[in-house]
């Protein structure tokens, strides 16, 4: 399998009164040609700045790369200047946000939102890139997409707006989808809906998705592998059979204890203790220290690195240093 | 769309009627009278006595409204108390183009400088330029129309000699476009200032709360490049709330236009109304008062029919 993105110890600080905080530090993580990959990890872990750094959209000022390699097709996108990016935004990688309802712009048609993309990327007439805008259309599961072409995004409910962004993005057939918590916002039936969908269309076209969650349900729909973060750290990394079968940071083991089981509903707020401690109040020693149930005096005071595994399997906790495969 | 338009317009009717009795009573109830105002001091009372009660002066207020009522609805404003003789509608007929044309340039320019100035400072803010915009305009908020006026005709007419000092075109020479525009340039401008300041600092926290909206994250994700972004995804939205300002920035901008009128010699209505409510010169008042209600009314419905044109969101 060949890489078609890989992250190598990436770090994204925002400045905030002259002091720099580490919202993405030190971020190793690869994604195959038609691969799946889950970042999961609990609100404020970095997972959406990870995301918004690939596609180079960190707001900045106050956010920069600080260092490390995004490196896209062979291409470092670290160096690359704005308009070489503009080239690859949409086109080779584009993104699906959590927000349907407010993605899309109110006073422009659906149509327009899609055919202006390939009309730029693709250099299509205005007539090919509205027969393609049907096409998309049709293929997220519109009927009349003939008619929604010249309809406003207001008309849509939550879930057809979620379609049309997955039109839009799908459109140029591009290698790498980026789904920021695509169902979050959406009702079970919808969410399972536009999970499919995105399975179909990655297939079909040989997609990678990188999708970001806190749903472990959601992982184990579409995920190939699964790679958890937790205060701008991958902490565990691993196919999803593996994870599920037997998880091995502490993080991960009390992130499946608080997945909501259906059967009982008390269990649902069974999660880990404690919050996630805001970048700049980032522990010394292994930054899950505070909330671990098996933290000891190590742990405290020195910071774990994120051990390789047989297996491909990674985790960034002592207790299993003792499984470091010898590469 | 047209039932909508006719609908708003009805609805205008009591609003206007309800302007006039307003207006009736206020000016009614300033001191004094046309005759005090105005007239030569050394009329004979059974003059006055005589012009009074010919024009129905010492007849109750609300008899002296309904009298008033009646001849504007059939179209008839009276004649000036003052100009006597010359009907109140010639006097406006006469005036009303000159202002039209003051305050269609005054708003113009206002909108050519002041969008692309709070677009820029939106894009860029607390940067020097957006500073330099901000402490501008504040000062152009603040700075009163007249003062402003008079600074620039003193410096720019009376010293440079750049531009005429007032009036609408050379006296008595052929018509001609530069002089008309040379002309006009002063006046509009000054009239412009206020509007314009106010109308950067809209444009600006407008589309300040525009470009952080998501749809402008995804018009990022798109490859776009930062001109498309701004001009084509937000400005449309970041213009609709500005469209309603225009409707109501217009009351003052046609009060603004009276002052500068008369600071420019401008022979529009509003120079007209300033006069004529020092004389109490009660027909031209009420008659003024109904034009710029309708000018505002009407104002305010296109603001409407452009918002909903604008934004796909409103149903009639
Ligand atoms: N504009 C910003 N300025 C300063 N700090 C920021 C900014 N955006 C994000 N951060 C910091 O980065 C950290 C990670 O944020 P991020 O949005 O990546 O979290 P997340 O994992 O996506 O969380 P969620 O699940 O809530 O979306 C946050 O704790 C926040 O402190
Ligand atoms: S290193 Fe220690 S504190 Fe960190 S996760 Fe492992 S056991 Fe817990
Ligand atoms: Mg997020």
């Amino acid at each position: 399998m060949t890489a078609l993105l890989e992250l190598k110890n990436l770090k994204t600080h925002f400045k905030r009164d002259k002091v720099s905080i580490p919202a993405v530090d030190g971020v190793d993580l690869t994604i195959n040609k038609g691969e799946t990959v889950a970042l999961v990890g609990e609100s404020g872990s970095g997972k959406s700045i990870t995301s918004l750094s690939i596609m180079k959209l960190i707001p900045s000022p106050p956010g920069k790369i600080v260092d490390g390699s995004i490196i896209f097709n062979g291409k470092d996108l670290v160096n690359l200047n704005e308009d070489d990016m503009c080239k690859i935004r949409g086109n080779d990688i584009s993104m699906i946000f959590q927000e349907p309802m407010t993605s899309l712009n109110p006073v422009l048609t659906i149509g327009e939102q899609i055919i202006e993309v390939l009309m730029y990327h693709q250099k299509m007439t205005r007539a090919q890139a509205v027969n393609k805008a049907v096409e998309m259309l049709e293929m997220v599961g519109f009927s009349r997409a003939k008619a929604l072409i010249n309809e406003y995004p207001h008309r849509l409910s939550g879930g057809m707006r979620q379609r049309v962004m997955i039109a839009i993005a799908m459109s140029c057939n591009p290698k790498l989808l980026i789904a920021d918590e695509p169902t979050t916002a959406l009702d079970v039936t919808i969410q399972a809906q536009i999970l499919d969908l995105m399975k179909d269309l990655s297939k079909q076209y040989d997609t990678s998705i990188l999708i970001i969650t806190h749903d472990l349900g959601v992982v184990s729909e579409v995920a190939d592998k699964v790679v958890v973060m937790y205060c701008g750290q991958v902490v565990e990394e691993a196919l999803v059979d593996d994870l599920f079968d037997e998880p091995l940071h502490p993080y991960t083991i009390g992130l499946m204890g608080s997945i909501p089981s259906l059967e009982d509903e008390t269990d649902r707020l069974q999660s880990i203790e404690g919050t996630v401690p805001p970048p700049e109040h980032f522990p010394t020693g292994c930054r899950f220290a505070p909330r671990c149930p098996h933290a000891f005096d190590r742990c405290r005071e020195e910071a774990p690195s994120l051990i390789q595994m047989a297996g491909g399997r990674k985790a960034r906790c002592f207790l299993h240093s003792d499984k470091e495969a010898t590469l | 769309m047209i039932s909508y338009i006719i609908r708003r317009t009805l609805m205008a009717i009591p609003l206007l009627f309800g302007i006039t009795i307003l207006s009736f009573a206020i000016i009614q109830a300033a001191p004094g009278g046309p005759t005090t105002m105005m007239m030569d001091p050394s009329m004979k009372p059974s003059d006055r006595e005589k012009f009074e009660e010919k024009y129905g002066l010492n007849d109750p207020v609300h008899v002296q409204y309904v009298k008033w009522l009646g001849n504007m609805i059939k179209g008839d404003f009276g004649d000036s108390l003052i100009k006597r003789g010359t009907p109140v509608s010639e006097l406006i007929m006469n005036r009303l183009p000159n202002t039209i044309l003051l305050m269609g340039a005054s708003f113009i320019l206002a909108a050519i400088i002041a969008i692309p100035f709070g677009i820029y400072s939106a894009m860029r803010p607390y940067s020097k330029l957006d500073n330099t915009i901000t402490v501008t305009s504040f000062l152009g908020v603040a700075t009163p129309n007249f003062w402003f006026g008079l600074i620039l005709i003193m410096f720019l007419s009376v010293k440079m000699g750049w531009f005429p000092t007032g009036g609408v075109a050379t006296l008595n020479a052929d018509f001609n476009l530069w002089d008309r525009i040379h002309h006009l340039i002063l006046p509009a401008f000054v009239l412009a200032t206020a509007d314009m300041a106010a109308l950067t600092r809209y444009t600006r926290s407008s589309m300040l709360e525009v470009l952080h909206q998501d749809y402008i994250r995804t018009a990022k994700s798109k490859g776009f490049k930062e001109k498309r972004v701004v001009l084509k995804h937000g400005l449309r939205n970041g213009l609709i709330p500005i469209i309603t300002i225009f409707g109501l920035m217009l009351p003052s901008f046609i009060g603004g236009a009276a002052i500068t009128e008369k600071v420019f010699a401008w022979p529009g209505i509003g120079q007209l109304f300033i006069d004529s409510a020092f004389q109490r010169d009660y027909p031209v008042i009420m008659a003024l008062t109904v034009v710029s209600a309708v000018l505002v009314v009407i104002g305010n419905l296109v603001a409407d029919i452009l918002y909903a044109i604008f934004d796909p969101r409103i149903e009639y």
